[in-house]
């Protein structure tokens, strides 16, 4: 039987509101005084943006050699070369191993005499600029039990990506909350997460996850594999501030000599001559490599997945939700014999329009297929949201999507 | 002539291309039920036409993030547009901002009988909305968003900035409230 409740909601649901007869003139006028708003809005603002800001241009690069922020200067310093030896982030100090050069089969302690500062005495303490260190933590994490000096010699140099030291209250302090000023310096090994079958190409980090491609780390233009990276439209290779049908790279306004009207055709990757610009047909479904910009961005053998390879990745793989350094998104972990240990991140990049109007929370990444069932204004994209994932999901091509390359 | 837009995602098309006439449909289709929902939120008629009017704007501007995904897909994006506009409409208006947050009195929850499925079926629209309207706007806001709307206490508390739990006593209230005022009519018209 059915509750009261429902039955409300029932009816609530499939109600019609009767409006005045006059309505749709009232919307119109409306919508007049509206779009007239947005388009005065627009270039007072183009006004307003332009003028100031070429003046504050030539203020800032008067002004430039005299600025100077000694507060700020002590917050991040870099010392020499291009990725430097050590450098300090607010009150810890980071050696980035990339900076050292290491032979094969060193142990982390020779590695560690070699880092700026740093000393080990003949029986094994540590000290960090005069500082001795009381405790060694492998990511974050308590690993060496008592006797450090000897782990220290049995860990290789190799899986050691950054070493950070910094102080840290005691843990006592830590349970009480309350600070007893006894600090201990601590010493911190990031250890690489790098496996069997991962690598680099152009600088670029993929992980072997048993599939027919090998899929990268991090989106096209994102430095960490929890940033969203750029927005790119269908076909584009460079990002835009807004990612519109009139604006995209393969339409055009076509104006009929019949009717007078007007409507935007498609210029490429267009297999319907009722949308072909001039009637263009070039029976294209897939983008070639220089329209592809994971290829054009990233070079080497990289590019965009297409849907067949999307469709792989959600069918041999675990996707379980989850967060990267607070950043929402799936954790894509392999189900392939040999590969489990094996994951990237997507982190839960939106459709650059519903990042800007906050309607949709599904998550979108382009696939370098067109739909050829659809109209032509369409190219698949893998969608998911927290509960499921499409991967035949289509997309208009003229919105901007988050790109993650794959290569052979 | 008109030209006609027979599915949804032609429809959806014409309104991406800012075709006046697609937009002219998608007035014609769907302006009554969302001005529906306008009214159960925001009671005043000018005050929900008005809403109505800027739900329709703001749907024809942002046309370029609606996604087809089946038939139905394009009323449930304006209604949901329609919700977050009327709540954030809610929200700015004072009076609803001066209702405290309360805790619920077990004396208020007690003693309200099941209202039967049959006799609610049979009250007139206009009663019912009446009665639904009569709540205080903060009960009738989250009765509307949890029991018609499908909306969870986590997306209320969040659209609404209180926590799950006042969400949740507020639905209790909004319930017990409601469902005396069923029991007075139907009572009363012997229903």
């Amino acid at each position: 039987m059915k509750d009261w409740e429902d039955i409300i909601k029932e009816r609530q649901l499939s109600r019609k509101a009767e409006l005045p007869e006059s309505d749709w003139n009232d919307f119109l006028s409306r919508k007049a005084s509206h779009d007239l708003a947005v388009k005065r809005r627009r270039r007072f603002i183009t006004a307003a943006i332009s003028v100031p800001a070429a003046a504050a241009v030539l203020l800032l690069l008067f002004l430039m050699p005299f600025k100077s922020d000694p507060q700020g200067a002590m917050d991040e310093t870099a010392v020499q070369g291009v990725v430097s030896k050590v450098h300090m982030a607010s009150d810890t100090s980071v050696f980035d191993m990339e900076a050292y050069k290491l032979p094969e089969g060193e142990s982390v302690e020779d590695l560690i005499r070699k880092l700026p500062g740093v000393q080990i005495d003949s029986a094994g303490n540590i000290t960090v600029n005069g500082k001795s260190v009381n405790r060694i933590l492998v990511n974050g994490k308590e690993f060496f039990n008592t006797d450090t000096t000897k782990s220290l010699t049995q860990l290789t140099a190799e899986m050691i990506e950054k070493v950070k030291a910094y102080e840290k209250n005691s843990d006592q302090s830590l349970l009480v909350g309350i600070d007893d000023g006894r600090e201990q310096t601590v010493l911190d090994l990031d250890a690489r997460k790098v496996r069997r079958g991962d690598g680099r190409i152009r600088r670029h980090r993929y992980v072997d996850m048993g599939l027919s491609v090998k899929w990268a780390t991090c989106n096209v233009g994102a430095d960490k594999p929890e940033d969203l990276g750029n927005y790119y439209a269908w076909g584009e290779t460079e990002t835009k501030s807004e990612y519109l049908l009139s604006n995209y790279r393969f339409s055009k306004w076509f104006i009929s000599d019949e009717t007078n009207d007007s409507t935007m055709l498609l210029t490429k990757y267009c297999n319907n001559a009722g949308y072909g610009y001039d009637g263009l047909v070039d029976n294209k479904t897939v983008l070639d490599p220089e329209d592809d910009v994971a290829h054009v961005k990233w070079g080497g053998d990289w590019r965009i997945p297409t849907i067949e390879e999307w469709n792989e990745l959600k069918e041999s793989c675990t996707w379980t939700w989850g967060n990267m350094n607070g950043v929402y998104g799936f954790y894509v972990t392999s189900n392939m014999p040999g590969y489990t240990d094996h994951s990237i991140f997507l982190p839960a990049a939106g459709l650059s329009a519903h990042k800007v109007t906050g309607v949709s929370f599904s998550i979108d990444y382009v696939s370098s297929s067109l739909n050829p069932y659809s109209n032509q204004f369409e190219c698949y994209s893998a969608n998911f949201t927290k509960t499921r994932f499409v991967p035949y999901g289509c997309v208009f091509r003229y919105l901007g999507l988050s790109v993650r390359p794959v290569c052979n | 002539m008109r030209k006609s837009f027979l599915t949804e995602q032609k429809l959806a098309l014409g309104c991406v291309r800012n075709d006046r006439d697609a937009q002219g449909e998608l007035y014609a289709r769907y302006s009554s039920k969302l001005y529906a929902i306008c009214l159960r939120y925001i009671v005043d008629r000018e005050e929900a036409r008005d809403l109505m009017h800027d739900c329709m704007i703001k749907a024809m501007d942002n046309f370029k993030s609606f996604r087809y995904v089946s038939e139905g897909s394009l009323y449930a994006w304006l209604s949901r547009i329609t919700v977050n506009m009327a709540i954030n409409r809610l929200k700015e208006s004072s009076r609803f901002r001066q209702i405290p947050f309360e805790q619920v009195s077990g004396d208020e929850l007690e003693n309200a009988l099941e209202p039967d499925a049959e006799s609610v079926r049979k009250i007139p629209d206009g009663v019912l909305d009446k009665l639904i309207a009569e709540l205080p706007p903060v009960r009738r806001t989250v009765f509307n968003m949890y029991c018609i709307d499908g909306y969870s206490h986590h997306d209320i508390a969040r659209a609404l900035g209180i926590t799950e739990r006042t969400s949740t006593s507020v639905l209790a209230k909004a319930r017990a409230s409601l469902k005396k005022a069923l029991m007075n009519y139907i009572d009363k018209t012997g229903l």
